[in-house]
């Protein structure tokens, strides 16, 4: 089927391949942050290090939580739990474009053999008042990658800009692999996505849908944020930035569970944008008092 | 200080003429942005050109996702040179008594650099603007002024026109800080296929150009337009978006074919956003599982539309087929792989699609009116279960205002029952753009009546503004139910659009309610403030606010709608105004005026008609009512006009009856020429209070014949 390669590339053989890739390029391999993130973008190593003027480029798989969109392990296509590989570069080069393109074939697919379109997408966050302008990116008509030059995070203008590329991993594994069933994927030669994650798929989309507790998830929702606001006024913006993390999480939850109506919908969204905001001031201030370490390197 | 002032150049032979080529490398455009960007582009560089003073011919844009091209064939060299006049100092203070050029006239030469002969004398008022506000004579001296080479003027006016293009959404990438649509990442500049050497957001422009991004991404010169457009053409690069679309068509007609196929390519955009997203087109044809067009093809099309932009393809006789099309930006060894990649995108979403349309049947329509309870129609107003009930009220009451018969009214009340029940489905949860359509399909299934399940779709019409209306009675009393009561709510807890600020699109759902009403005579009859009470009377009696302050705001709302509408159907702002002085209770009638007058107002009686009812109104006191007394008529110009009034009231009644409306303006202008004759003839405001009494009478008479109509004092009259 692909001339170019030999076998079928394994799951993990597709985020080794960008792990050396965006290596190559001069990228920090992190790893996933350890926290229920709803996208690699909440990671403090995009979120935070986003921020000024401090150069930075990091690459890592961020296992992501979507509450609503488990499907108790029953959707081909539908996980509550997936992954993204995440790439942060700051200031995005000139040449990003091609290196993206480049990073395609790193993993054996042929560029020339594909319909490889950057179709518009502007991408916008309002939990963490963030956005900017970029592509999905489309391989042979399906969405594979996020790439978006960002704009603004935490409500401040960004100088210089980075630009962040997010693949979709189970994605572009179904499509190099040809299997039309998340679950079919061959995660090494002898286990599949199946044995690793389906049970956690049946058991948490019962635990979003069904089993989580609202009052308590309610009530800790609003104990992140007293507690991340706390912090924020300690001068501890990194942990502050966990509770708003957490808060996002539990608000998810919140709305898995049905519990938050449209109109409440709004005013939690901007609890935890406020509290991303102030995280974001503060990480910046810090970053400042030590003199911008990372600019001297 | 001596002043200049270009004259126009004496004899000047035409300058040489080159071609200017422009191409800016950019990242991927969005395809909706393409199109007004190189509008811009071209329309920049024309006003920059002229502003100049260099002349061209056969300016051109090009573009593709990746590029915006700006060609002009012929562009003058250099501005033409041109005489310039300079003033120095009069002439009085340029010679001395002897006779001999003084120390002003000896600098003057000195710092044009001419000699002293060379100076001229001029008069003041001979000079023009260059000696404005002077008198006397003056010495002048002519220099030539060179103009500048076009090349050097390029280099600061090419990037002055890149700044300036503007998007609905800028963005920075690099230190310069510059705001683009996506970055920049290649000038080619060239005229007289030399380079214009500039700098724009970091980047240098240059002769070079690139290919295709994937196929043929090396640089290559550029030599001039011809030998570009071919080599990109090789370079899988088709410059002219309108080359490309026709490509496309002819390329899907041909697909079409194959299968013995039709496309329905009526809606064009679909061609010109397939032509804005690629560089070098290929329409191919992908396939579907057959049994997946057991699924309503409504939700095919869409599954294949929304998101991928897929187009369906039909049998002749309008079934879908198993097959879509879809442009490439690329023509692979290989099509197949694509293809099948293709088909593999669109078989998770049927896919997804079937899951949720059969989880949908295993229960009627009906049974997903309860379920309505857990969904918020807004915050105050409580839920969309309880907009139904009020709805369906309010729909009965207008069936019965505009008399249904009793089997209609029970199909409209079922139609509003069900109208909002596809809200909780799978499928429209899933494609929220099915809303409606959904709720017609399931309704058919369950084996409501037709114009039952007609109703539930046209409720919803029109969907933006501008777009179709219901055309089948239920269904427009179902919407004018539905929009009512939206607008009645919005205004109950104070949602009333300001500004640009319009999130319940009331604007809309006001507009085509008026164009529901008005498109159809049997909604004559309907009263629209009693329908607006109803309205307020269902949200009273479910405790949501009170209403009694509601009427008036909500009216003058609905006549701001009307006001738009006439206004789209061409009518003058001040016969506008002079229809929506009354109510709008009735706003086919108001129409009928207001179209009346617009026909009207092209006559010539018009103007001067207006003028002399308008100069009678001025003289009668605010307030004024009175009656005239035939017996107390003296002057022969005012029998006159009394006698063409009495003759005007007779006939009007007939012609209002027949809802003649023009010819009631024209029965009205027979009024003009007695009328004028009677300021001519007769003192209005006469020393004796009782002639006066009866002739501010008369003139009120008239006035009253002209009311029905509207408040003609808001008519202009541009004579």
């Amino acid at each position: 089927m692909y001339p170019t390669q030999k076998k079928c590339l394994t799951f993990q053989e597709l985020f080794l391949s960008l792990h050396q890739f965006w290596a190559n390029q001069g990228c920090i391999i992190h790893q996933s942050y350890d926290n229920e993130v709803g996208a690699g973008t909440f990671h403090p190593a995009t979120f935070l290090r986003a921020l000024g003027p401090e150069p930075w480029k990091a690459a890592y798989v961020q296992a992501s939580r979507r509450p609503t969109d488990g499907r108790y392990g029953e959707n081909p296509n539908r996980l509550q739990h997936y992954y993204q590989y995440q790439v942060l570069l700051k200031p995005a080069p000139d040449n990003i474009q091609d290196l993206y393109l480049q990073s395609l074939s790193s993993f054996g697919l042929s560029l020339t053999d594909h319909d490889i379109r950057f179709v518009q997408d502007d991408w916008e966050s309002p939990t963490l008042g963030a956005w900017g302008l970029g592509w999905e990116v489309r391989l042979d008509g399906m969405e594979v990658t996020q790439f978006t030059y960002f704009q603004e995070i935490g409500g401040i203008a960004l100088d210089p800009t980075s630009v962040e590329i997010t693949y979709g991993l189970e994605r572009v594994a179904m499509y190099l692999q040809e299997v039309d069933n998340v679950y079919d994927l061959a995660w090494t030669d002898d286990v599949t996505y199946r044995d690793v994650h389906h049970e956690g798929e049946v058991q948490f989309s019962d635990h979003n849908f069904n089993a989580a507790n609202v009052d308590a998830l309610k009530e800790a929702f609003n104990r992140s944020e007293e507690e991340g606001r706390a912090l924020i006024s300690k001068n501890l913006p990194l942990p502050a930035y966990d509770h708003c993390i957490k808060s996002s999480h539990f608000f998810n939850l919140l709305d898995a569970r049905g519990a938050i109506s449209v109109t409440e919908r709004t005013g939690y969204i901007a609890r935890v944008r406020g509290l991303a905001r102030a995280c974001a001031a503060g990480y910046v201030k810090k970053r400042e008092e030590a003199g911008f370490p990372l600019l001297k390197k | 200080m001596n002043e200049t002032s270009p004259t126009t150049p004496p004899t000047q032979h035409k300058t040489d003429r080159y071609s200017l080529l422009i191409e800016i490398g950019v990242e991927e455009i969005p395809s909706n942005v393409i199109a007004p960007s190189l509008e811009q582009l071209l329309a920049l560089s024309k006003k920059h050109l002229s502003a100049a003073n260099l002349s061209f011919s056969d300016a051109q844009v090009y573009g593709t996702p990746r590029r915006m091209i700006l060609f002009i064939p012929e562009l003058d060299a250099m501005q033409e040179t041109v005489t310039e006049v300079i003033v120095g100092p009069p002439e009085r203070a340029a010679v001395d008594a002897s006779g001999a050029p003084t120390a002003a006239a000896k600098g003057f030469a000195a710092s044009q650099g001419v000699a002293l002969s060379d100076i001229q004398v001029s008069s003041a008022e001979s000079l023009g603007s260059a000696a404005k506000g002077k008198k006397g004579n003056y010495l002048v001296v002519h220099q030539l002024k060179a103009g500048k080479t076009t090349a050097s003027l390029l280099t600061t006016m090419i990037p002055e026109i890149f700044a300036q293009l503007s998007f609905p959404r800028s963005m920075r990438w690099n230190e310069t800080g510059v705001a683009f649509i996506r970055p920049i990442r290649s000038i080619l500049a060239l005229y007289k296929n030399e380079i214009i050497p500039f700098s724009f957001a970091g980047v240098s422009s240059g002769n070079r150009s690139y290919g295709h991004h994937i196929t043929a991404p090396d640089a290559f010169e550029v030599t001039d337009f011809e030998m570009y457009k071919d080599t990109l053409a090789q370079r899988f690069v088709i410059i002219d978006p309108e080359e490309r679309a026709r490509k496309i068509e002819s390329q899907m007609q041909d697909l079409a074919k194959e299968k013995n196929a039709v496309l329905d390519l009526t809606d064009t955009a679909l061609l010109w956003d397939a032509a804005h997203t690629v560089e070098y087109p290929k329409a191919i044809c992908g396939n579907f599982e057959t049994p997946f067009l057991a699924i309503p093809k409504e939700i095919i099309i869409t599954a294949m539309a929304e998101h991928q932009g897929y187009i369906p393809l039909y049998k002749p006789s309008g079934e879908l087929l198993p097959h879509f099309i879809t442009t490439l930006n690329i023509d692979a060894k290989n099509l197949s792989i694509i293809q099948k990649g293709n088909e593999r995108v669109l078989r998770a979403r049927l896919v997804d699609a079937q899951f949720y349309f059969d989880e949908d049947r295993k229960k009627k329509l009906s049974e997903l009116v309860n379920p309505l309870q857990r969904v918020t129609f807004q915050e105050k107003l409580g839920t969309v279960h309880e907009k139904v009930s009020r709805l369906t009220t309010l729909a009965i009451f207008i069936a019965k205002a505009i008399d249904c018969s009793e089997s209609e009214i029970l199909e409209i009340e079922r139609a509003a029952h069900l109208c909002k029940a596809d809200l909780v489905s799978g499928v429209v949860r899933e494609f929220t753009s099915l809303q409606g359509t959904m709720g017609r399909i399931y309704a058919g299934l369950d084996g409501e009546g037709p114009a039952v399940a007609t109703a539930i779709e046209e409720h919803y019409l029109p969907r933006f503004s501008g777009g179709p209306l219901p055309t089948h009675l239920h269904g427009q009393v179902l919407a004018i139910a539905d929009k009512l009561d939206t607008l009645t709510g919005c205004f109950g807890v104070d949602l009333i659009p300001t500004g640009s600020e319009d999130p319940y699109a009331l604007r809309r759902q006001g507009l085509g309610l008026i164009q529901i009403l008005l498109s159809k005579p049997v909604f004559r009859p309907l009263s629209l403030a009693a329908a607006i009470l109803e309205a307020i009377h269902q949200y009273e009696s479910q405790d949501k606010f009170s209403g009694s302050t509601l009427l008036q705001p909500l009216s003058r709302f609905l006549k701001q709608r009307m006001d738009a509408h006439l206004q789209s159907e061409g009518i003058r702002y001040d016969l506008r105004e002079a229809v929506l002085f009354g109510e709008i209770d009735h706003p086919a009638d108001l129409f009928d005026r207001a179209c009346a007058l617009a026909e009207f107002s092209k006559a010539p009686l018009f103007s001067p008609l207006m003028t002399a009812f308008k100069r009678a109104i001025r003289i009668l006191p605010e307030g004024f009512e009175g009656k005239v007394d035939s017996l107390l008529l003296n002057d022969p110009a005012e029998k006159r006009l009394y006698e063409t009034l009495v003759s005007v009231q007779k006939r009007v009644i007939t012609l209002w009856t027949d809802q003649n409306l023009v010819g009631v303006l024209e029965c009205l202008a027979t009024l003009f020429e007695p009328l004028n004759h009677f300021f001519d003839a007769v003192m209005v405001m006469d020393k004796n209070e009782t002639l006066r009494q009866n002739r501010l009478g008369l003139l009120f008479e008239i006035q009253q014949q002209f009311e029905p109509f509207g408040d003609f004092s808001k008519i202009v009259d541009e004579e």
